[in-house]
């Protein structure tokens, strides 16, 4: 049932209260102008990330932070089933390891990810005992298909795509289930941007067409025809055809480099929940929360990362992720 | 109509107003209330410290309330055996503009005071703007509430 506004009053007004944990800009330039990693930390510490300075292990620590936020709206909104579309990549994550745990004959325990929509230990089980009817009904055609494909030609290629094409199909439908029309358009620019990505690395990698028909979903804003059509002839092609779309920053990004291409497929989730700073309620400030800390993580651990490795202040700013505050 | 009207006779047709000014002004407030509460409750649990700026935002919309109860006690005042019908109607219609704005505003001034809970959230500085913001819809509140003691005192 599709709840109304007034129904995330509570939520949303500790939502806001938290939003003033998120790095500002002024935050982030701080941490890119710091001298090493030690000094990073010491800023995120400044920044009231708690008692950091002696982690080591920083993407366990991220993860454990993100985690944080999860737990925060499972306690303040109770049920979370709105989330499920930005949550089920991670159920198809534990789909594909489980998949290829099989195949290969390896645990893939250390490939699984937490906070999915389903339970875990059922979709291993129903893997496991090729039980397909037991997956849940989205996911039975998908992991039939990938399972077929990894058997009989070995191509782990072609079944993770399968299943990421299977992953942003549900996404586009559970969008429609929700009143959220941020979370329509953001689950639209998810899959318009991966069909993007798809098709300039199939067109680099060339390809065949059969390959992209079976990784590339149907979204409204970008034609999975034309995209197919044009990585057959090239990557060029594609980025020309992206100029005659919304997406034509993409095709400059991608001319610049691969890393401001990345970094614009995340830009664009971020322009698009940020019109939910001046929604005084619903479901959208919810979720553009849960996408600002995403983002707020991913460029703590490019800095991170980069600080691990001596990278220069400069390529790290290119890379870093758009804030929503 | 008429027929219905002069049923009821004038006192109970005064009655009828004042609780109708009691009621809806009433439940106008506690709606207000409730949704500020909500919002100041999630201010509070995260930051007690902003309880007293949250707490004026969740007073605002329980003036409604009160308007209803001053009218519905001037509509009492004025019950008396000599009341004609013809006063009893007017003093049932006196009161209506308080029972539909207090109502109404009550219900409007919670969504922006609830709102102005999640400014004070993340810019506790801008508490003054949130009331004023809030203050707005208690305007019409006020002036529902003039117009039903000007229309009592005609009766």
């Amino acid at each position: 049932m599709i709840k109304r506004s007034s129904d995330y009053i509570y939520a949303v007004a500790r939502v806001r209260a938290n939003e003033v944990n998120l790095l500002s800009a002024a935050d982030v330039e701080q941490l890119i102008a710091a001298e090493d990693y030690k000094a990073a930390m010491r800023k995120l510490a400044d920044a009231g990330w708690g008692d950091v300075e002696g982690v080591t292990d920083y993407a366990s620590y991220l993860e454990a932070y993100f985690a944080k936020t999860w737990n925060l709206l499972v306690e303040i909104m109770g049920d979370v089933h709105e989330f499920d579309l930005l949550l089920v990549k991670n159920d198809m994550q534990n789909l594909k390891a489980a998949l290829k745990g099989i195949v290969s004959q390896h645990d893939a325990k250390d490939l699984y990810v937490q906070s999915t929509v389903y339970d875990t230990e059922s979709i291993l089980k129903a893997v496991d005992e090729r039980a397909w009817k037991d997956l849940p009904e989205f996911m039975q055609e998908p992991a039939m298909e990938a399972y077929t494909v990894l058997t009989e030609t070995g191509n782990g290629q072609l079944a993770d795509a399968i299943i990421d094409k299977a992953t942003l199909e549900r996404m586009l439908y559970l969008a429609t289930q929700t009143g959220s029309s941020t979370l329509k358009e953001l689950a639209e620019r998810m899959c318009a941007t991966a069909n993007i990505k798809t098709a300039l690395r199939c067109a680099n990698t060339g390809k065949s067409k059969d390959f992209m028909m079976r990784s590339l979903c149907d979204c409204k804003t970008i034609s999975k025809d034309k995209l197919v059509e044009t990585a057959l002839e090239g990557a060029e092609s594609v980025l020309n055809y992206l100029e005659d779309t919304e997406y034509k920053v993409g095709a400059e990004k991608f001319r610049e480099s691969t890393s401001a291409f990345e970094k614009w497929c995340d830009d664009i989730l971020m322009e698009c929940v940020g019109k939910a700073r001046y929604t005084a309620f619903g479901l959208d400030p919810l979720v553009a929360y849960y996408i600002a800390r995403d983002a707020e993580i991913k460029t703590v651990r490019i800095i991170l990362s980069a600080k691990t490795n001596n990278l220069p202040a400069d390529v790290i700013r290119e890379r870093v992720r758009a804030l929503y505050v | 109509m008429f027929q219905i009207v002069e049923s009821f006779g004038p006192i109970a047709l005064a009655i009828l107003g004042a609780a109708f000014a009691a009621i809806f002004a009433g439940m106008g407030s506690a709606r207000g209330v409730g949704t500020v509460g909500e919002a100041a409750a999630g201010v509070v649990a995260e930051d007690p410290g902003k309880f007293g700026k949250v707490l004026i935002l969740e007073i605002l919309p329980g003036t409604q309330g009160l308007y209803g109860l001053l009218v519905a006690i001037m509509v009492m005042g004025k019950i008396s055996p000599e009341l004609t019908l013809a006063q009893g109607a007017a003093l049932f219609f006196a009161a209506l503009p308080i029972a539909a704005v207090g109502y109404f505003s009550g219900k409007y001034q919670g969504k922006v005071a609830a709102a102005g809970c999640s400014m004070v959230a993340k810019k506790p500085e801008q508490s003054g703007k949130a009331i004023i913001f809030a203050a707005m819809v208690e305007t019409y509140a006020i002036l529902a509430l003039l117009i039903s003691i000007l229309l009592i005192g005609q009766v």
